[in-house]
């Protein structure tokens, strides 16, 4: 009875709604992991899945083809067997039919639904005339192009990763930049203020302004075009192009809509599931639970409470969320999703890794093994427990801040203090003697707390 | 031997744009590896005819085998820093054969 239903079942196949990382990684793991039924993924853009992270990196100065960034061709998609719908939006989700709706009134019935609906810019309240630029997609990337070369100056609403990206190509495209920041420190979201200040002396040594807790009064224009910013200080800079970035907002009104529960971003359970068993949401709309053991336990909630949902924008988890998502959906196996978060960024040149989450750091330790800025990693702690590791130009830091807090593992504040310690060496020694303790007989060996 | 020639690909990685992702592992796991310590992508040799390897750098040629799909070009189109320049050439007949 229950092999016959699956079998029935299995003809509708996957909807995936969202044609990003996250959706093209789904359909590509579901192949790869020898599902059949049928795929289709619901596309807004009219670009195939594409990677976004050039669009503030190299594509906006290397004159690049669109082409170049899809995550793959015609052919390869052909590969795929994926049906792809571009320009198409869903409108509604019948979740007792288990199909979705089209704007052009089509149907897809589903067996399995995944929303991977991305996240869209947040604007600024105010009149923005021709000059002010966004950047999410291929298309504004390519508009943004246009006009850079030719600009004397540049404002860049917002310190984050994608601010400071652009401020780092314009930089050397010879334009002038001035970054608005509304807190007092770069890319505070994601990174420790130690790391923060780091990046932002680089971008001030090669002339770029900052202006930390300003934001936008209004923007100023002649007429037809922008000609200045006016900032809440009422300082007003002089310039004619623009670009607002200032983070993103989930896409998540479908789910809403459908009767999902939504708070920051689609709410998932551990296996990335919504409330409905048949829907799961990943990447970047995506609430899910995450803690900071080792991956294996699952999420842990602090105090008998809900465990504390992120959301995170970030190649790492669209792909391997979507990887999760569909060895779930392959295999009928459900095992809880916990990963090690990591992202990346290039300015000036230096790479920049991140592995874990920053964020609820009380202490910081700032490696340098030598008297340069750079290389340079920051060790973030919370409670003396390792929970992040920023790098500059380091990846073996990077790589061993990965592993160590996979198995929720780490240094002390203490021991990363020591003159000339190196996160890659501990962790080495720390995995030898793990090895050698797996070797004994079993014991207590992790102390509670 | 057939007269059409062998194609091959020659495979760049720009380490220092690489980033550990280790999508290049997932699309072509047959032709690329990625070091333990640094998480760095790397040519395995088995597969590859490895040229040359320094600290920036590391290329090969892969002989794509029959018209058999080998992923490298998907690999490098996965790659989210475009660490992965490749490039397809069909040497003549019997240069790259065994």
């Amino acid at each position: 009875m229950r092999a016959h239903q699956t079998l029935a079942a299995r003809q509708a196949g996957t909807v995936v709604i969202g044609g990003g990382q996250a959706g093209y990684q789904v359909a590509w793991s579901l192949r790869h992991a020898g599902y059949e039924a049928p795929l289709h993924l619901i596309c807004a853009e009219r670009h195939p899945p594409y990677q976004r992270p050039p669009l503030s990196k190299h594509f906006l100065h290397d004159g690049s083809d669109a082409s170049s960034l899809w995550l793959a061709d015609p052919e390869q998609l052909e590969e795929l067997r994926v049906t792809i719908s571009s320009e198409a939006v869903a409108t509604a989700i019948d979740r007792g039919m288990q199909s979705v709706h089209l704007a052009d009134g089509g149907r897809l019935p589903y067996d399995h639904l995944v929303l991977a609906t991305g996240a869209r810019n947040r604007h600024l309240a105010m009149a923005a005339p021709p000059g002010v630029h966004h950047i999410r997609s291929i298309d504004d990337a390519l508009a943004l192009r246009d006009e850079l070369p030719s600009a004397r100056h540049l404002v860049i609403v917002g310190a984050g990763f994608i601010g400071l990206e652009i401020a780092s190509i314009a930089t050397d495209l010879g334009t002038e930049v001035d970054v608005v920041e509304l807190s007092d420190s770069a890319m505070a979201r994601v990174v420790s203020p130690a790391m923060g200040r780091v990046m932002a002396e680089r971008h001030r040594e090669r002339g770029v302004r900052f202006h930390w807790g300003r934001t936008v009064r209004r923007f100023l224009d002649d007429g037809s075009k922008l000609s200045g910013v006016e900032l809440d200080d009422g300082r007003a800079i002089v310039t004619s192009l623009a670009v607002i970035c200032i983070g993103v907002a989930p896409n998540a009104e479908l789910a809403r809509q459908s009767g999902l529960a939504v708070d920051n971003g689609v709410v998932v359970g551990d296996q990335l599931h919504t409330g409905d068993d048949r829907i799961a949401a990943i990447g970047d709309c995506a609430a899910f639970p995450f803690s900071t053991g080792p991956v294996g336990t699952g999420p842990v909630s602090t105090g008998g409470g809900e465990p504390t949902r992120v959301r995170l924008e970030s190649v790492q988890n669209a792909v391997d969320q979507a990887e999760h998502v569909a060895a779930e959906i392959a295999s009928g196996e459900r095992v809880p999703y916990h990963r090690v978060p990591w992202f990346w960024s290039e300015q000036f040149g230096r790479r920049l890794q991140i592995a874990g989450l920053a964020a609820g750091a009380d202490e910081e330790v700032v490696v340098q093994p030598t008297s340069a800025p750079e290389p340079v990693s920051v060790l973030c702690f919370r409670d003396s427990r390792l929970i992040a590791v920023e790098s500059v130009d380091r990846p073996r830091d990077h790589m061993a801040g990965r592993r160590l807090l996979a198995k929720g593992l780490g240094p002390t504040p203490q021991d990363a203090r020591v003159p000339g310690f190196d996160l890659a060496q501990w962790a080495k020694a720390a995995a030898s003697g793990a090895a050698e303790r797996a070797a004994e007989p079993p014991k207590e060996t992790r102390a509670a707390g | 031997m057939s007269s059409e020639g062998v194609r091959s690909v020659h495979v760049t990685i720009d380490l220092t744009k690489c980033i550990g992702a280790g999508a290049c592992v997932r699309a072509a796991d047959r032709v690329f590896g990625q070091d333990d310590d640094t998480g760095l992508a790397y040519l395995l040799d088995e597969q590859v005819d490895v040229l040359r390897a320094s600290e920036d750098e590391t290329s090969g040629n892969v002989v794509l085998d029959g018209g058999g799909h080998t992923h490298v070009e998907e690999a490098a189109r996965a790659c989210p820093t475009r660490a992965i320049e490749i490039e397809t050439t069909t040497a003549p007949s019997g240069q790259a054969g065994d």
